[in-house]
């Protein structure tokens, strides 16, 4: 491996080595070898041939070498606007998509560019996850994580599996709205499934008016059945219930 | 219409805050009773609702012509209540505030607090805190715990669950942790 991989930059001559840094960037990629030393290095003491490296125009379109870039984001930052910056970086290697949105995500929760850019690509932040943890000890834990980073789409693609831990996750995180959209999805999918035992171990016995959101949306006799023989402790919401159950098929 | 209830259990810094809470009000003829309380720290959201509905239902059965008597009969609904049925650890880690209100005033009594407070037009007053016998007892215990006399016509009454560290709180903080919408 060469010193420049190593993050030894001595000798090099920026700008006017810029096309010997980009050869032995594109080289390394090529043969497997990680970019992270000399993104670091470069990122300390020239982040503008960093930049030239990561999203100029002739910008390495290599997987790992977007990976790498991934890991200096921070400084890239500072050169590109980050709503410019991960777009370009998953334009360059669609393989590496998936996790420049994730960082995205993770660095700007809830923005409408990071949205927009889920959209594009056609992926949601934070869903594989999310399904990969779903049946875990720790899924409960992983929901409330994803909810902290925004992922509110991934979390009600869960919910629409009729799990009732996204439910709560998001209300956890403030978003009373998502997690109301959330129950409801969970109940379609599962009459009996466990959300107001959810909802209520976040948001406690005072949210009797909150939980008559869900009243409006509710579309099975079965859901109303299920939801009556636990909402005792809310009163309204379960008077509510008793009032609508003839009214649902 | 129904009165709000007047007391409140904290909720826990932990995820779940409000694992295995539950509130009741009964009514006599001459004397009401509020009460809140948790259980099932250790269970899923699911067992935890259903340990907390079997305590509820078994004290909403309790009777009483004043608010002392009928406070006594809520007792005798809880210790009589099969420990098998309340958890793997046959109760234990209960936390339960009774507030009884009659013409006579309001008294007060609990297990498994570390800390109560009143809080009236004359402000915030603890009441009890982690070394209050009366109240701090590991859950259910083997006789009905004593009963505090109160001097107040109308207050609003926060407990602590044992183990939760309270530092000078306020009304508002209070409210705030008990999960009641402003």
């Amino acid at each position: 491996m060469s010193a420049l991989l190593s993050g030894d930059l001595r000798g090099l001559d920026l700008p006017r080595d810029l096309a010997v840094l980009r050869k032995t960037a594109e080289k390394a990629v090529t043969q497997g070898d990680s970019l992270n030393s000399l993104y670091a290095a470069l990122a300390v003491e020239h982040p503008l041939a960093l930049g030239e490296l990561v999203f100029g125009p002739k910008a390495l379109r290599h997987e790992s070498a977007v990976l790498s870039a991934l890991t200096v984001a921070e400084v890239l930052e500072n050169s590109m606007q980050p709503k410019a910056l991960y777009p370009r970086l998953a334009k360059l290697s669609p393989g590496a998509a998936p996790i420049v949105l994730e960082t995205a995500v993770n660095r700007y929760p809830g923005t409408q560019w990071v949205m927009k850019l889920g959209e594009r690509l056609g992926l949601v932040p934070g869903l594989q996850h999310l399904e990969n943890q779903q049946g875990h000890t720790d899924f409960e834990a992983t929901c409330f994580a994803h909810a902290q980073n925004g992922h509110y789409e991934a979390l009600f693609q869960l919910a629409q599996k009729g799990c009732p831990e996204p439910c709560a996750a998001l209300l956890s995180v403030g978003a009373k709205p998502e997690a109301l959209r959330a129950a409801n999805a969970a109940l379609d999918h599962s009459p009996e499934a466990p959300v107001v035992q959810w909802l209520a171990a976040v948001g406690g016995l005072s949210m009797d008016a909150w939980l008559c959101g869900l009243l409006p949306q509710l579309k099975s006799k079965a859901a109303v059945k299920s939801l009556l023989l636990v909402s005792t402790p809310f009163h309204d919401f379960h008077t509510r219930l008793g009032i609508l159950l003839p009214a649902v098929r | 219409m129904k009165p709000p209830p007047n007391c409140f259990l904290l909720g826990s810094s932990e995820r779940l805050p409000f694992l295995g809470h539950f509130q009741l009000s009964l009514h006599g003829e001459n004397c009401q009773i509020d009460l809140c309380g948790r259980i099932g720290q250790k269970s899923s959201p699911e067992e935890a609702w259903i340990l907390a509905g079997r305590i509820r239902q078994a004290i909403a059965q309790a009777k009483g012509d004043d608010g002392p008597s009928l406070m006594r009969d809520c007792w005798e609904k809880v210790l009589t209540l099969p420990r098998n049925k309340i958890g793997t650890n046959n109760g234990a880690d209960l936390s339960l505030l009774l507030i009884a209100r009659d013409s006579s005033g309001h008294c007060l009594s609990a297990v498994g607090l570390s800390g109560i407070w009143q809080h009236s037009a004359e402000g915030l007053r603890e009441i009890a805190t982690p070394s209050t016998a009366q109240t701090n007892h590991p859950g259910i215990p083997k006789l009905p715990p004593k009963v505090l006399k109160l001097a107040a016509s109308d207050a609003l009454y926060f407990g602590a669950p044992l183990g939760q560290p309270i530092s000078k709180p306020t009304p508002e903080s209070l409210m705030r942790d008990a999960g009641v919408n402003p």
